[in-house]
C-alpha cells in the first residue's frame, strides 16, 4: 500500500526519514515516486510541511558543558574493566585480561584523546559564522593548492587555492549550509526538498540541483555564475533575490547591498578549474594577487613599475610560474627570479 | 498502510549502522574506554535535549544526566545487547527522569527556539517563509491539545528521528503498530483541530505551484 492522503505520509517512517535525514537511496526512491504518483505531489508536500514544523524544546549545548559533565563522571567513577576479569567463571586464563596498569593506561589516553578531539572542536568553531552549528565538514585550501571534495549529501565541490568551504546540515535542518570564502565550484546533489543554502557574507545562494560557481576574492563585488539548473541569490539586507538561469550571474555590490544580473563567459569564469589562468584586462596588484594565490609563492617588485599603464590580457593553461613570467616579463618588460616560494620581478 | 516491506530501501546502510552501533557496545561493555567516550560524545546532546522535555530544574537535569553516565560505566559490564544505542539510552534515561517527576509528563514549549524551517524549493522560498511562522504556532497549539504520551511519541519519531520498532523499545509496547496507530490518531485529531494550517499550508501550496508555471 502506498501513502495517498496526508496522515499516511506523515506517519509513514521512510518519507518521514526523507524529510528529515535522507541517504540517497531513500531520496532516489522518493523523487521516483513523486514523478511517477504527481498526484501525490500536494499531500507529500503538506506533509513535509507538518514534519518540520514540530517543535520541541531544544539548547544548543556547548562542548565545554559537554566536556565539564564527561570530566566529572570520569573523575568519579572507576576506570572501565574488562569483562574477563572476574565475572566469566568460564575463563580460568588470566592472560585474556589484560594487566591493571595497562587498562589505566588506555583509560588516561582515551581521556587524553578526549580532550584533544573536544579542543579541536572548540578552536574550528571561533571563527564560524555561526558558533552553534555543528560542522559536519571543513576543507581549506593554502594558496598553489586546489582540491574536489565531496560533501556529507554527496555534493561535489571544486575549491580553488586559497579557499575554504564548511558545511552543515544534519537530522533536523531540513537544509544543507556552507559557507565559503575565496571561490569553488559547486555541482550540487540533488534534492528537492533539502535546499543548498550557500552564505556569502550578507548573501545566501539557494540551490536545488545544481552546478554554479561563487567567487568571493573581490570583496566588493561577489559573483554567483550558474552552470546549469536554478539558484536564487537573495540579499539579506535589502532583502532583494534574484532568480538565476543557466549562463546568467550575479553580481553583489558590497557598497549598496545591490544585486544585478549580467550573463557571463563560461570558459573566462571556469577556467581555474580546467587549470587554465587568465588575465582580462588585470591591473598590476590583480595579477600579481592572482599569480600568488595560484602558484602559492611570494611576490615581491623591485624597480619602477606603472600600474595604472597595465590592462594585462593573457591565458596561460597548465603552466609552470617559470613560463607565466617568462612570457608576461617579455610583454611587460620585467626580469625575474624564483627561489623556492620567493619571487622577486625586476623592473628597469 | 506499511510501505517499508515492498521496497528494499532499508537495507545495506541501515544494516551495517545496527551492526557498528552494537559492535561499539560490546566494545563498551568489554571495558573500552574509547568506546564510551564515542557513545558520551554521540549522544550527550540527544539525552541533555530529551531531558529538557521533563519538567525539571537545569540543576536536577545535569545531575540526572551524570549520574546516568556513572551508573552507566558502573553496569558496563551487566548491561544487555543492543543494536541501537540512541534507543537503549532514551529508554534508560526515560525511567530516569519519570521516577524524578511524579507528574510524568512531557511538557509543551511554545515557539522555542528551533532551527527547523520551511524552504520547499528556492522559487517559494519567499513565499514561504510568510506563511511558515502560522504553520509553526498552529501546529504547536495542536501539540498542548495532545496527550502527554501522544506528545512524547511525536518527539521520538520527528524530532529524534526513531522508527516505530526503536519507539515500541523505549516505551516497553508489545508490537511497533501499537505506536504507529497511536501516532495516527495524533496526527490526525492534529490536523483535524487545525484547519486553518491546512487552509495556509494550501495556499502556500498552489502559491509556490503557480510561481513554477510562471
Amino acid at each position: 500500500m502506498y501513502p495517498n492522503n496526508i496522515d499516511d505520509f506523515v506517519t509513514d517512517e521512510h518519507f518521514k526519514k526523507w524529510v528529515l535525514n535522507p541517504t540517497d537511496e531513500i531520496e532516489e526512491y522518493w523523487s521516483d515516486f513523486l514523478e511517477n504518483n504527481p498526484k501525490s505531489k500536494k499531500a507529500a508536500s503538506e506533509a513535509r510541511n507538518m514534519i518540520i514544523n514540530f517543535h520541541f524544546t531544544s539548547e544548543d549545548v556547548s562542548e565545554k558543558y559537554e566536556d565539564r559533565i564527561l570530566a566529572n563522571v570520569l573523575q568519579k567513577s572507576n576506570p572501565l574493566e574488562g569483562v574477563h576479569h572476574k565475572t566469566s567463571p568460564k575463563s580460568g586464563k588470566t592472560s585474556l585480561s589484560r594487566p591493571r596498569f595497562q587498562q589505566n593506561w588506555t583509560w588516561a589516553i582515551a581521556a587524553a584523546i578526549a580532550i584533544i578531539v573536544a579542543s579541536v572542536f572548540v578552536f574550528t568553531s571561533v571563527d564560524s559564522n555561526d558558533e552553534n552549528a555543528p560542522i559536519s565538514f571543513m576543507k581549506q585550501n593554502p594558496d598553489g593548492i586546489k582540491t574536489t571534495v565531496k560533501l556529507p549529501d554527496g555534493s561535489i565541490v571544486n575549491l580553488n587555492a586559497h579557499s575554504m568551504v564548511k558545511y552543515t546540515g544534519g537530522a533536523q535542518s531540513g537544509e544543507r549550509r556552507v559557507i565559503i570564502s575565496g571561490e569553488a565550484y559547486f555541482e550540487v546533489a540533488k534534492n528537492k526538498l533539502r535546499p543548498f543554502i550557500i552564505q556569502v557574507g550578507a548573501v545566501e545562494v539557494t540551490a536545488l540541483g545544481t552546478a554554479f560557481n561563487v567567487n568571493t576574492f573581490n570583496p566588493e563585488k561577489l559573483e554567483i555564475s550558474l552552470i546549469e539548473g536554478k539558484v536564487m541569490v537573495e540579499s539579506r539586507s535589502l532583502e532583494k533575490a534574484v532568480l538565476l538561469l543557466p549562463g546568467e550571474q550575479a553580481t553583489y555590490d558590497q557598497d549598496n547591498g545591490d544585486i544585478s544580473k549580467t550573463n557571463f563567459d563560461k570558459n573566462e569564469v571556469l577556467a581555474w578549474k580546467k587549470k587554465v589562468l587568465v588575465f582580462k584586462r588585470s591591473t598590476y596588484p590583480e595579477v600579481i594577487e592572482k599569480l600568488q594565490r595560484w602558484y602559492g609563492v611570494k611576490i615581491k617588485t623591485h624597480g619602477n613599475v606603472q600600474p595604472d599603464k597595465w590592462a594585462y590580457t593573457s591565458e596561460f593553461e597548465d603552466q609552470s610560474l617559470e613560463n607565466v613570467l617568462t612570457l608576461m616579463g617579455f610583454s611587460q618588460g620585467f626580469t625575474f627570479e624564483i627561489n623556492k616560494k620567493n619571487v622577486e620581478l625586476k623592473f628597469d | 498502510m506499511n510501505i517499508n516491506q515492498d521496497k528494499n530501501y532499508n537495507t545495506h546502510s541501515a544494516q551495517i549502522a545496527s551492526v557498528d552501533e552494537s559492535l561499539l557496545w560490546s566494545r563498551f561493555k568489554n571495558g573500552d574506554e574509547s568506546a564510551f567516550i564515542k557513545i558520551y560524545k554521540t549522544y550527550f546532546k540527544v539525552l541533555y535535549n530529551y531531558c529538557l522535555q521533563f519538567d525539571a530544574p537545569k540543576e536536577v537535569i545535569e545531575d540526572s544526566i551524570q549520574d546516568f553516565f556513572i551508573q552507566l560505566r558502573e553496569k558496563h559490564k551487566n548491561l544487555s545487547d543492543t543494536d541501537n544505542i540512541k534507543a537503549y539510552l532514551l529508554k534508560s534515561i526515560r525511567r530516569r527522569m519519570l521516577s524524578l517527576n511524579s507528574k510524568q509528563k512531557f511538557k509543551v514549549e511554545y515557539g522555542g527556539h528551533s532551527n527547523l524551517s520551511v524552504v520547499p524549493s528556492a522559487e517559494d522560498r519567499l513565499i514561504q517563509s510568510q506563511t511558515s511562522k502560522s504553520i509553526k504556532t498552529q501546529i504547536d497549539k495542536g501539540l498542548s491539545r495532545l496527550s502527554s504520551k501522544q506528545r512524547e511519541v511525536i518527539y521520538y519519531f520527528y524530532f529524534e528521528d526513531l522508527s516505530y520498532a526503536a519507539i515500541q523499545q523505549i516505551l516497553g509496547y508489545s508490537s511497533p503498530k501499537i505506536v504507529r496507530n497511536l501516532l495516527y490518531k495524533a496526527i490526525n485529531s492534529l490536523r483535524k483541530t487545525n484547519i486553518i494550517t491546512g487552509s495556509v499550508v494550501l495556499l502556500a501550496v498552489l502559491m509556490s505551484l503557480f510561481s513554477l508555471i510562471t
